[in-house]
């Protein structure tokens, strides 16, 4: 993920503890920390939930991270990571279940427009909707 | 991945790094400042000093000054007063200067996006190299997006 | 069966509604000189019908009492006799409030603009041979909140120390005003980070106080163990900030250690490494305790292992200790007047203490008891001292805490939707308004809440600890220290910005 010298420290460079070199390890002993959800594409191979739904359950986000956007073909949600405060309001079962918490705990990105995720939950194939 | 295609990554890593490292030197210098955070956020800052994460292992300092800094760690919703002492601060960093966002409030606001107090997000004012997520984000998260940022800049030079 | 009411047992809610705000400071004035007396709340709330009145809310706990002074300003009013003439506990508030209002605090000695320190003109200068002035902030050495220090010094000695905060002022207060309550608890949360679940546990109070409830005792429980879980990594934190202040290196490393092995229980537990999401009005977690608790119990063990073991080598570090004795001493009297609150007061000797005053039934089948330096000589180490024996406390707390929660019969209490709070009396005439109270690591923090009928929030005031400790730092250091002793006091405050700065 980084050039060889960042993972190693930038002078003589010992790695002394186990991140960032072993970050699987990090990332399944930290598994229940909760940072953001994130959104389940598989959601959508599931009985798809209704227009409806989905924006009733996306009005409970207090920051509007969570909308739902429409284009000519159908319709989708979007998840804006950036503006997420990981309350767990989107995350307690719900019969829609297209969030759920990520397991990552190192997230970052960057360009603003990266923190934005979006899954098509009708209209074209049931994958990752553009960027929206 | 082949073995071929593993060792042309690693020289291009190996020109990327001599070439920011001939710019940053050996180590990076990082000045935190809260524009208006809940505390929480400086808190896990601080927590990347700790033997836990020692971040000075990576070659990276907290630095009390801006004149010293190679990035400025912004954390925090925005204030109308602390807007121009954030636009300061970026002014009287040298350069190349990297700017990282990190927690919600600084990249969006978060809950306090409607107060009245809330003079919008960071890169409304500094441009910003990279985005770090989460109310607040976790250590790991912030040596990941620093490093990012520093390795993100792609076509940097002295006088960007 | 013994009623627990919002705030504990016996407690008792009285109003008293004065004609004028004169009558209402003279009646205030005269709790500033009574024992135990504890300035809760001042400030100017709406009421409904549209009219703003001034609200003290003065807490008796010898008497199990908390007593609600309020009264409407007579038409066009402008001023008013100030009541940090005659009590300085309300010094900050009153500025603020002349700020907010423009109605004049008549003999308020201060009123420099407070929430808007860009704007602020004339300054407190002192006059005299050799006086330099340092300028100290927004932007300081390390990871710090943004706030300003004005120093006065002769030579080393620092004459004159004036902080300057509200530069993170978010208004939040204002902000909250028009949501549902329960969106509320997500500003609660983030009025201080590191005091989560003290905000949020006082603001869930002040809620079900309001709408006269009492949750099951279950809930109230779980805010105890969350509270107690703060409480461990704020006070290691302070420590790691007074070891790194006194340049003990080896030490900060080792506690700021005990402080992220703390908030790697607070993750593991519930998600959030600040306790987010765990206190909500009416709420409980949906922490499964009897799985984790074995295993929390048996981590946090560990953790005091370490955490003594490295506290005992620097109770015999010389170096370290010469470094605090002495620093910063806050007098009983300053103490008593500006009200302070927490660790800095309980090292003057004072029990303040939430969990005494108010809670005192709920804490004690928890083996709870309040630590207060016996000398009371207010110095650094005092605070120190009152910190390690709070450490001791909350361990002992937590583990009691976490059994109950494991395997305690709350059941019997009743049903899970709780009772009745009657704790207010009948002709209670601020309807739809209550007052929560917690105990966060840094001292006392106050919620008042005002509901509309359809549970939005029309008003909200928060008092957080800092607040009350933030005036006697000032004090504290100009009197008889040098400016090598400025970072040691003021690591052994341990005050946080964003709690004051709201």
């Amino acid at each position: 993920m980084f050039a060889s010298w960042l993972r190693f420290g930038l002078t003589s460079g010992r790695v002394t503890t186990s991140y960032p070199k072993n970050r699987e390890v990090l990332l399944r002993e930290h598994s229940s920390w909760h940072t953001v959800p994130r959104l389940d594409a598989t959601a959508a191979r599931k009985p798809t939930p209704t227009l409806q739904d989905v924006k009733a359950w996306a009005m409970r986000c207090p920051t509007s991270a969570l909308f739902v956007w429409s284009d000519e073909s159908g319709w989708g949600i979007s998840l804006d990571e950036g503006a997420c405060i990981g309350c767990n309001r989107c995350v307690v079962p719900n019969v829609q279940r297209v969030t759920e918490w990520g397991a990552d705990v190192d997230l970052f990105a960057l360009d603003r427009l990266a923190l934005v995720d979006s899954v098509r939950l009708q209209g074209g194939d049931f994958r990752d909707g553009q960027q929206k | 991945m082949d073995n071929k295609s593993d060792w042309n990554e690693l020289d291009a890593e190996k020109q990327a790094a001599s070439r920011l490292r001939r710019i940053f030197g050996k180590s990076l210098h990082v000045r935190h400042i809260d524009v208006g955070s809940c505390n929480a956020c400086e808190s896990e800052v601080l927590a990347l000093s700790n033997p836990y994460y020692n971040f000075h292992r990576l070659g990276l300092f907290f630095t009390a000054s801006p004149r010293q800094a190679d990035v400025l760690l912004v954390t925090g919703a925005m204030t109308p007063t602390m807007k121009p002492i954030l636009m300061e601060t970026y002014e009287a960093m040298p350069k190349p200067r990297l700017v990282v966002a990190a927690g919600v409030c600084a990249i969006h606001g978060g809950v306090f996006a409607n107060s009245r107090q809330f003079a919008g997000p960071v890169e409304s004012v500094i441009p910003v190299d990279a985005f770090i997520p989460g109310c607040p984000p976790t250590p790991y998260a912030l040596i990941n997006g620093i490093l990012a940022a520093v390795n993100g800049r792609e076509g940097v030079t002295r006088d960007a | 069966m013994k009623v627990l009411t919002a705030q504990g047992s016996n407690l008792k809610h009285v109003e008293r509604q004065h004609h004028r705000i004169g009558d209402l400071v003279h009646a205030v004035v005269h709790f500033a000189s009574e024992e135990s007396a504890q300035l809760l709340y001042f400030g100017w709330i709406p009421k409904t019908g549209g009219w703003s009145r001034l609200l003290a809310v003065i807490g008796r706990p010898k008497h199990a009492l908390i007593e609600w002074h309020h009264a409407a300003p007579t038409f066009g009013q402008t001023a008013y006799p100030s009541l940090s003439a005659r009590w300085p506990a309300a010094l900050w508030l009153e500025r603020e409030m002349w700020e907010l209002t423009k109605v004049l605090p008549v003999g308020h000695p201060d009123l420099r603009a407070i929430l808007h320190p860009e704007n602020q003109e004339e300054r407190i200068v002192v006059h005299g041979d050799e006086v330099f002035q340092l300028p100290l902030g927004p932007v300081r050495s390390d990871v710090v909140e943004s706030m300003f220090m004005r120093f006065d010094t002769q030579g080393e000695q620092i004459v004159h120390m004036q902080p300057e905060l509200f530069y993170k002022h978010r208004d939040i207060e204002r902000l909250a005003v028009g949501l549902l309550y329960p969106d509320g608890r997500f500003l609660a949360e983030r009025v201080a980070g590191t005091s989560t679940i003290a905000h949020a546990t006082a603001y869930a109070r002040a809620i079900e106080h309001a709408l006269g409830h009492v949750v099951h005792p279950k809930v109230e429980q779980e805010r105890i163990v969350f509270g107690e879980l703060e409480r461990l990594y704020n006070h290691a934190h302070d420590m790691a900030q007074m070891a790194s202040a006194a340049g003990m290196t080896v030490a900060q490393a080792q506690l700021s250690r005990v402080k992220e092995e703390c908030l790697r229980v607070n993750g593991d537990l519930c998600g959030s490494r600040y306790l987010r999401n765990a206190v909500l009005p009416y709420k409980g977690s949906d922490v499964e305790w009897a799985q984790v608790v074995s295993t929390v119990i048996r981590r946090l063990r560990d953790i005091n292992g370490r955490f003594t073991q490295c506290l005992d080598l620097l109770r015999r570090t010389p170096t370290f200790v010469d470094r605090f004795v002495g620093a910063g001493i806050v007098k009983q009297e300053w103490a008593r007047a500006y009200g302070t609150v927490g660790p800095v007061a309980r090292a003057c000797g004072q029990p303040v203490d939430v969990r005494e005053d108010y809670l005192r039934d709920r804490y004690e089948q928890q083996a709870y008891r309040v630590v207060v330096d016996e000398a009371g000589t207010g110095d650094g180490w005092a605070r120190f001292v009152v910190r390690a024996g709070e450490w001791e406390i909350s361990q002992r707390v937590l583990t009691k805490g976490l059994q109950l929660l494991a395997n305690g019969d709350f059941m019997e209490a009743g049903s899970l939707a709780g009772t009745q709070d009657d704790s207010k009396n009948d002709g209670f005439s601020l309807e739809r308004t209550g007052i929560g109270l917690s105990e966060s690591p840094r001292g006392r923090v106050c919620h008042v809440v005002q509901l509309d009928p359809d549970g939005r929030l029309a008003f909200w005031g928060i008092r957080a600890a800092s607040a009350w400790n933030w005036p006697v730092l000032g004090l504290a250091v100009a009197n008889g220290n040098i400016q090598q002793d400025f970072p040691p006091i003021e690591a052994s405050f341990g005050l946080s910005c964003a709690g004051v700065d709201r």
